[in-house]
């Protein structure tokens, strides 16, 4: 490392005062510094300082009871903490419990409780409706069938019968037309049947009045 | 007990004894922290009182959480990161009530002077300016300079406790150190070389 600079040396001071420049560097360090006044003072003065600092600083003894003080400290925390330790127990035991305790209590007081006798009572009343409006439903339903029943079947009696004037009246229609036809060629100047006075009307002597009231 | 010594199987056995509620686990584990958690909150905040306060804050967090704790790091990474927040809070708070802090005042109110090692003038001046120097740093950059030379943790390491980037790590070191350097430059610049020779004695 020819051509050492006196900067370059100081800037490895630090390090040589640390303890951490790397043994070739020490020796370019060391052989510079033999050669160079300057930077034989600055290191110098460095390393005095330091090792003044190091062999004494002239701080006060401690009190030699500052150990058996301060045991008494530690006992007296320890034996605090125990207590308060024990303290806390306590009162955690105690907390669980009354939390426990009205835990229970609240899931007894606030859970769904049947009314037995009551409930029973309507339900077994709503279940009897039930029933009869049921029962009155079917009735009603059996009712009305039997009545639909007795109806179509008078229907279909009456379509019979209708059937049956039909096929009458079918069968006396015409011979009644000629029946009608022969009379009006044998009558024709005699008054209808409903025609007093008049062509066609039969005899007043035929004809039965009604009587009166001044009859009787 | 030294964290340092502790390996990591020993360390997760008294943890997991620790989350059984073993007490000695848990001393055990106070013990082998307490002093370096200690020393990095104080030069956080810089008050003794806050700081014990904030340590023993971050030891109950850490073992009231330790249930929650992820085997795969180590406890003093998780310690050291519950403290740091702890410090930010108040840091945050403190400069809520008292505006910018004064880091002159801060920096004498404990005076860090070592009785065990016997030191000059020159070696308490240095130590003062650099210590002032580290104070002036801001938040992340004093944490990350105070989590590398004091704590050894490395950059990925303080990156999990600051829960940054290790990039965003390395650029707070850079800067520290910059910083740290244009503070020392003035003070030192006439006798570098000397104050190596110190800083070795002191170590």
């Amino acid at each position: 490392m020819s051509g050492v600079t006196c900067q370059d040396v100081r800037n490895l001071f630090d390090a040589h005062l640390n303890g951490e420049l790397p043994p070739p560097l020490e020796t370019e360090l060391n052989a510079h510094r033999l050669k160079c006044p300057a930077c034989r003072h600055e290191l110098a003065l460095l390393e005095v300082a330091g090792e003044v600092i190091a062999a004494d600083d002239g701080a006060p003894a401690l009190d030699d009871a500052f150990g058996t003080r301060l045991m008494a400290c530690l006992a007296e925390r320890n034996t605090s903490r125990q207590v308060r330790r024990r303290r806390l127990v306590r009162i955690g035991a105690r907390a669980l419990a009354t939390a426990a305790c009205l835990a229970l209590a609240v899931i007894y007081f606030t859970r769904p409780v049947p009314r037995v006798a009551g409930e029973r009572h309507e339900a077994a009343r709503t279940n009897a409706s039930r029933m009869q409006t049921d029962a009155v439903e079917q009735d009603t339903a059996m009712s009305q069938a039997a009545f639909r029943a007795q109806l179509e079947q008078a229907l279909t009696d009456w379509r019979e019968d209708a059937s049956s004037l039909k096929k009458v009246y079918d069968f006396i229609t015409p011979q009644t037309e000629e029946m009608r036809l022969e009379h009006s060629e044998n009558v024709h100047d005699q008054p209808g049947p409903f025609e007093l006075g008049r062509p066609g009307a039969p005899p007043e002597s035929d004809v039965v009045s009604t009587p009166t009231i001044e009859d009787i | 007990m030294d964290s340092n010594g502790m390996q990591r199987a020993q360390e997760a056995e008294l943890i997991g004894q620790a989350q059984r509620g073993d007490t000695r686990s848990m001393r055990d584990l106070i013990d082998a922290h307490q002093d370096r958690l200690h020393a990095f909150v104080w030069r956080m905040v810089r008050n003794h009182h806050d700081a014990e306060e904030l340590c023993q804050d971050a030891f109950l967090k850490a073992f009231a959480a330790l249930d929650s704790f992820n085997k795969r790091y180590r406890f003093s990474t998780w310690l050291f990161t519950i403290a740091y927040r702890l410090c930010l809070n108040q840091l945050r708070r403190k400069r809520s009530l008292t505006g910018e802090m004064d880091f002159s005042l801060v920096s004498t109110e404990e005076e860090d002077v070592s009785e065990h090692a016997a030191q000059s003038e020159e070696a308490a001046r240095l130590k003062k300016v650099i210590w002032g120097a580290v104070d002036q740093l801001s938040v992340p950059q004093r944490a990350s300079v105070l989590l590398f030379y004091r704590q050894e943790q490395g950059c990925a390491e303080i990156a999990q406790i600051l829960q940054l980037p290790v990039s965003t790590v390395k650029s707070h070191l850079h800067r520290a150190r910059a910083r740290l350097k244009d503070i020392l430059e003035p003070a030192v610049a006439d006798n570098v070389m000397g104050f190596r020779i110190l800083s070795d004695a002191a170590g």
